[in-house]
């Protein structure tokens, strides 16, 4: 009782010290918890908000505000997919803006990784990151030595202000691609000439739904009223996934197939489909080029044996998925990211694309085969584009232009260290956590140590922060007006400024504008930012007539009253006009094998398992987590407090490892170790952690991770993907 | 549940033995040769006692200062009703103290009393009744804050506590503590047949807890929570501990103090009672720690 | 009392999202500890095959509450749609109610040393809203019904789930419509 008596008394000081930092937190949390709930007042305003993190329901919400206080959020009714709802971390947001961990001022850390930070004014922090510049730019003779690291941490277009900030300065070096989906974009860019999905609320209208290697209740539960309403309709529910999820737990038949071999299953089914006549010859013919060729591949040499025998799927399996995914007419496939996470990744979402094309289920409501799209982003990008300054030397790339020197995000700690002319010295990051979602944490945080200079916008004192010089505060979508698309449904939606920048926040482009001041206030000139325009401004300066048409809108305004859906067919690709070289369906793609792949969707054989490692890690998304956003927050963990890895039952006892004891998860690279679940929702030869970051804790899946390329990515986003899938581990009791 | 709830151990442990005390003193005063000198002793100490208790009570409220609403549900809260016995008891007790400052004479009340101060006899004349009045009624109205007290515990969700276990440990408590700290306080006060009655009653009270200990214990396996509880003292040593120092110990000293010519073993008696007490305390602890609640069980 | 308000929850839809039980924190603002409402993950040796499967879980506003009946101050009270009502205004944080409650619902909060509780958002309720988590679940597993004799007739409604206290002890205004499971091809 003593003790329980003296963390009483630690929770009151708790209490009393967040108030001196921020009274609003108090009061907001010390409303009575009958009272809180009193019905909006006259002093209560809401205003639209959308979640701006990188997942496929990008939701719209509802923020309520007193006294310039965000009281709660709620779901927008007004949105069609997420439908007046939110998910547990959409929930979470007001433990996220108020949360006490938050980064408040502009800070410095000296020296680097101590964990010594003292508050600096903004004006100190721009004149450090101003002069490291320009002294640099000086040493070198180009901005080239800076590095921006920027990618999915807040998805506003108004937040690409951050690459505006760097063509400002002049040709920097960039990382580039992204890690999550490469392969399976350029997997759908040679079939299709684009990634392009059909309307996710017209999955209702399919009479049998895949979902390959697509953990929908943890990722994207707005999809689930819409595949429940199609059961509901008859439709049959098949999920295939390595790991038994919660999505697939639901499912009418799952099936634990072996990683990577995803093609191979698809492949036996064509074979078992073709065998019986049941493709759409007319379709199939009709749209695409290259499609008999392929049958003949199929018919010379693939079996149903051989196809059982690799994906572990028994043959009367293969048959029945086969029969009914043919013949249910529309059926509907969702390829789920995580599928494509493998070094034959790309090719596996081909041969998936070709069963699509062969059953006719392409271009038709209720089909498709579903990876995602970017048709509603065609906003301006206009904080992005800036000129460089005059005078400004840059890169010259393979085709002799001068501009940015591009290095593979993928492979980001291997890329700037190996820059030589001239070198990095210094990095910027912003909506990039590297420090824990790249592979090889051990390399990042030695590539990191060797900088000059690092400066990360960030809200929370992560990995990434922990290793940088200066931390600048950034503002939540709450605080700053943004415009957000999303690559999965088809609405968009606007960011009101709910409440004032908490503390000193501020957003990427009112950094830059700030960066912008202060450099040419030490040398006219030298940066080409423009220093005027409010927020607002700034958004208003993103939209067109393309997506003012698109929407049904005049003016961006119009969002405030609720988000709008673009208008475009339910089913992609329904007009035929599909955006490859010859403008049909590329069975045969002259693109994929000029890139050195096969023209086909053939069989690529998986990644070996090494006979040293023989466990495969899987690291997929996390339920609490966005990345590394979310699971630091309170409430996540009290619900969440600790990671775990899932092993199977059979797999433990070899290791003598029991439920809760803690082991050691190691290869070449690094190790991590982490508490034991036992469980048979993994298979015996595969293990599971999810990735995240946890408050307090060096828990980071990726310290095993190498950074192995998946097969495709190059060609749409400039680098191949990343085989995170195919990450293989030994395991001991720690 | 299965905290140290310390306010509460020492409110119930100190709590019994005031009210232990004040019962044994009743039980003195029945034959009207309770010393005067021993009364007010008794009366002082077990005020002081319950005093701590009742402050100790409030230390494991969220809000002590608002103690006091806690009367408001008589209706079907034991806590409530616990502490209005309480406070009556209080209250009795400010009556008996207010009696103790009226007896001025060191002798022994009752047939034998020789002198008899002039206010008690202005008062009315027969104070040995009032006092066996006063202490009869603080004691029952102790006792059904004490039976109180157990029932709270008495929850169709503990199994271990759902029972008549609680009330009847609670009560042997107050039988041999009080009966122990009368010996220790009474001394040379005490006659030796109120010795051996009070050394009687302490062995009677051991007995019979260590008789009922073994029945409750196997009662509890009967139920999945309560073999939990089982198991938990079982197999923790401090268990073990309270068995040695609480009925072991007590049992071989009460024998041979009781087998002694005079029953003078003043060392002896005040090591059992400190034995003792240590042993109830420990108890006490177990009894919060060990409990089991029925409860969900999932995986997460 | 004229009628019983209470939760059925479906646990065939329940993918354990947490939406739930994460909007009732928004809703109000609850600090970290205190979980008015909980998903659990059931074990899943209770299946015949391995699975994630859920239920979730806030105060059952019992018929019979133990909270109410151990309460010293009156802080519960049983309104007449059976709603029980925890109020922390009289609340002196003795946790008696967290004892007596089988399924650890009321819970302490630590800054204010007062016990809470799911209220059942009896004011959207009064206002004729749903209450927040039944707001927020997606699938829609989870709905506020009226606990009666005609509900309990219905084919797959059930008064427990495995790993759960008997409903004898408090007679909890809860219902479940039972997990069911689909056919799985597994490696193991
Ligand atoms: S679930 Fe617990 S807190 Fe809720 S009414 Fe029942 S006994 Fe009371
Ligand atoms: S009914 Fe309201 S208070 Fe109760 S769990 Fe649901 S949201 Fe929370
Ligand atoms: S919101 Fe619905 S689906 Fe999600 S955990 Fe709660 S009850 Fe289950």
């Amino acid at each position: 009782m003593k003790l329980t008596r003296r963390k009483f008394l630690g929770g009151a000081a708790a209490v009393a010290a967040s108030s001196m930092t921020l009274f609003n937190f108090n009061l907001l949390t010390n409303s009575p918890s009958a009272s809180a709930a009193d019905q909006p007042s006259e002093a209560i305003k809401t205003f639209r908000n959308v979640c701006p993190r990188n997942c496929y329901d990008t939701c719209g919400m509802i923020t309520y505000v007193e006294d310039g206080v965000l009281k709660k959020v709620e779901g927008d009714p007004k949105h069609g997919y997420t439908n007046g709802k939110l998910c547990l971390k959409g929930y979470s947001y007001p433990r996220r803006v108020y949360s006490p961990d938050r980064i408040k001022y502009p800070m410095k850390q000296s020296p680097r990784g101590s964990g010594n930070w003292t508050r600096i004014s903004w004006d100190e922090a721009m004149d450090t990151i101003a002069k490291k510049i320009l002294d640099l730019k000086k040493r070198y003779g180009s901005t080239l030595p800076i590095c921006l690291d920027k990618y999915s941490g807040n998805f506003g277009i108004v937040h690409y202000g951050i690459e505006g900030t760097m063509s400002s300065i002049g040709y920097t070096t960039r990382a580039v691609g992204t890690p999550c989906w490469p392969a399976g974009i350029d997997a759908q860019t040679y079939d299709f000439g684009t990634l392009y999905s059909n309307d996710p609320e017209d999955m209702v209208n399919a009479k049998y739904i895949i979902l390959w290697g697509q953990n929908a209740a943890w990722t994207a539960i707005h999809s689930l009223p819409f595949i429940n309403e199609a059961r509901e309709r008859g439709a049959k529910l098949v999920v295939i996934d390595p790991i038994l999820t919660s999505t697939a737990s639901k499912a009418d038949l799952y099936i634990q197939i072996n990683p990577s071999t995803d093609g191979a299953l698809a492949l036996g089914m064509a074979r078992y489909i073709i065998d019986n006549n049941w493709v759409d010859w007319e379709y199939a013919r009709a749209n695409s080029l290259g499609f008999d060729e392929w049958v003949e591949y199929v018919k010379k040499s693939i079996t149903l044996d051989w196809a059982s025998e690799k994906t572990g799927v028994p043959k009367d399996i293969i048959m029945e998925i086969a029969r009914e995914y043919a013949t249910a007419k529309p059926a509907s496939m969702w390829v789920g990211y995580g599928m494509q996470r493998h070094t034959n990744g790309g090719q596996n979402v081909r041969i998936i694309d070709a069963l699509g094309v062969m059953t006719g289920n392409v271009g038709k409501s209720g089909g498709g085969v579903n990876y995602g799209h970017l048709e509603t982003w065609g906003f301006n990008y206009n904080a992005m584009v800036n000129a460089p300054p005059k005078g400004s030397k840059g890169f010259i790339g393979p085709d002799g232009k001068e501009g940015d020197r591009a290095i593979n995000m993928n492979n980001f700690a291997h890329d700037v260290s190996a820059q030589s002319d001239p070198p990095v010295k210094m990095l910027w990051l912003a909506c990039r956590n590297p420090g824990a979602q790249d592979p090889d944490t051990n390399a990042i945080e030695k590539m990191f140590s060797s900088m000059e200079f690092v400066v990360t916008v960030d809200s929370f004192f992560n990995k990434t922060v922990e290793m940088s010089d200066i931390v600048l505060p950034a503002t939540t979508h709450f605080e700053d007006w943004d415009v957000m698309a999303s690559y999965w449904h088809y609405w968009v939606g606007i960011n009101q400024r709910a409440i004032d920048p908490l503390y000193e926040c501020k957003s990427d482009v009112e950094i830059a504008i700030e960066l912008s001041e202060k450099m040419n206030a030490l040398e006219p000139g030298s940066c080409t930012f423009p220093t005027s325009g409010t927020p607002e401004e700034w958004l208003a300066k993103e939209f067109n007539p393309g997506i003012h048409q698109m929407l049904g809108i005049n003016d961006y305004k119009e969002l405030i009253d609720g988000p709008r859906k673009a208008k475009m067919p339910p089913a992609s690709w329904s007009d035929g006009n599909f955006r490859t070289p010859s403008k049909k369906i590329e069975i045969h793609s002259e693109l994929a094998e000029k890139n050195g792949l096969p023209a086909l969707p053939i069989w690529v054989d998986e990644m070996k398992t090494p006979e040293k490692y023989p466990i495969r890690f899987m690291t997929p998304h996390p339920q609490y987590a966005l990345h590394s956003q979310f699971q630091n927050l309170d409430w996540m963990m009290t619900t969440n407090p600790e990671p775990k890895v899932e092993i199977h039952p059979n797999l433990a006892a070899k290791y003598g490892i029991t439920e809760g004891t803690m082991v050691k998860i190691y290869n070449d690279l690094g190790s991590i170790t982490v508490k034991a679940h036992l469980t048979r929702t993994t298979s015996t030869n595969v293990i599971v952690a999810y990735e995240a970051w946890y408050k307090n804790s060096n828990f980071n899946v990726n310290y095993t991770l190498k950074a192995i390329p998946s097969d495709m990515g190059k060609q749409a986003t400039g680098n191949d993907g990343l085989a995170f899938h195919d990450n293989f581990v030994m395991i001991e009791k720690a | 549940m299965g905290d140290w709830e310390w306010p509460l151990i020492l409110f119930t442990v100190l709590g019994q033995i005031a009210i232990g005390i004040i019962l044994m003193l009743w039980w003195l005063a029945r034959n009207r040769n309770l010393n005067i000198q021993l009364f007010k002793r008794g009366v002082h100490v077990s005020g002081g006692l319950l005093l701590i208790a009742l402050l100790a009570s409030l230390f494991h409220l969220g809000h002590p200062e608002a103690a006091y609403r806690a009367l408001a549900h008589l209706g079907s809260s034991w806590l409530s009703r616990e502490i209005l016995f309480f406070l009556l008891t209080f209250l009795a007790w400010i009556y008996l103290f207010r009696l103790s400052r009226q007896q001025t004479s060191s002798h022994t009340l009752g047939s034998g009393a020789s002198i008899i101060t002039t206010a008690e006899t202005a008062a009315g004349g027969q104070p040995t009744s009032n006092l066996s009045l006063g202490l009869g009624i603080t004691s029952l109205l102790g006792l059904l804050g004490i039976a109180s007290s157990a029932m709270i515990y008495v929850l169709p969700r503990v199994p271990a506590w759902n029972n008549g276990g609680p009330v009847l440990f609670f009560l042997l408590t107050t039988g041999l503590l009080g009966a122990l700290c009368t010996l220790v306080l009474g001394g040379n006060l005490l006659q030796t047949a109120q010795k051996k009655l009070l050394l009687q009653v302490s062995l009677g009270c051991t007995i019979f807890s260590l008789i009922l200990s073994v029945i409750y214990g196997s009662m509890l396996s009967a139920s999945m929570e309560g073999a939990a509880s089982l198991n938990y003292h079982l197999s923790s040593p401090l268990f073990w501990v309270r068995a040695l120092v609480s009925w072991l110990a007590p049992l071989l000293l009460l024998v041979i103090i009781l087998k002694s010519p005079d029953l003078g073993k003043k060392n002896l008696i005040l090591t059992v009672t400190l034995l003792v007490g240590l042993g109830e305390i420990l108890g006490r602890a177990l009894f919060y720690l060990s409990a089991t609640g029925i409860q969900i069980t999932a995986l997460f | 009392m004229s009628k019983q308000l209470g939760f059925l929850h479906n646990s065939e839809k329940c993918v354990g999202c947490r939406g739930c039980e994460i909007a009732c924190k928004n809703e109000y603002q609850i600090e970290a500890t205190p979980q008015w409402r909980k998903v659990f993950q059931l074990h899943e040796d209770d299946f015949s095959l391995p699975t994630r499967m859920f239920f979730s879980m806030a105060c059952n506003h019992c018929a019979h509450p133990e909270c109410l009946r151990v309460c010293p101050v009156k802080a519960y009270t049983k309104r007449e749609d059976g709603i029980v009502i925890h109020d922390p205004n009289r609340c002196i944080g003795c946790r008696l109610c967290t004892m007596a409650c089988p399924y650890d619902r009321p819970q302490i909060n630590p800054a204010k040393k007062k016990v809470e509780k799911c209220n059942l958002c009896y004011q959207r309720i009064d206002q004729g809203e749903k209450p927040a988590c039944v707001t927020a679940c997606i699938p829609g597993a989870l709905e506020l019904v009226e606990i009666n004799d005609s509900l309990d007739q219905k084919t797959g409604i059930l008064k427990t789930l495995p790993g759960l206290p008997s409903p004898k002890i408090t007679s909890p205004s809860i219902r479940f419509i039972g997990p069911k499971q689909g056919k799985q091809i597994r490696r193991d």
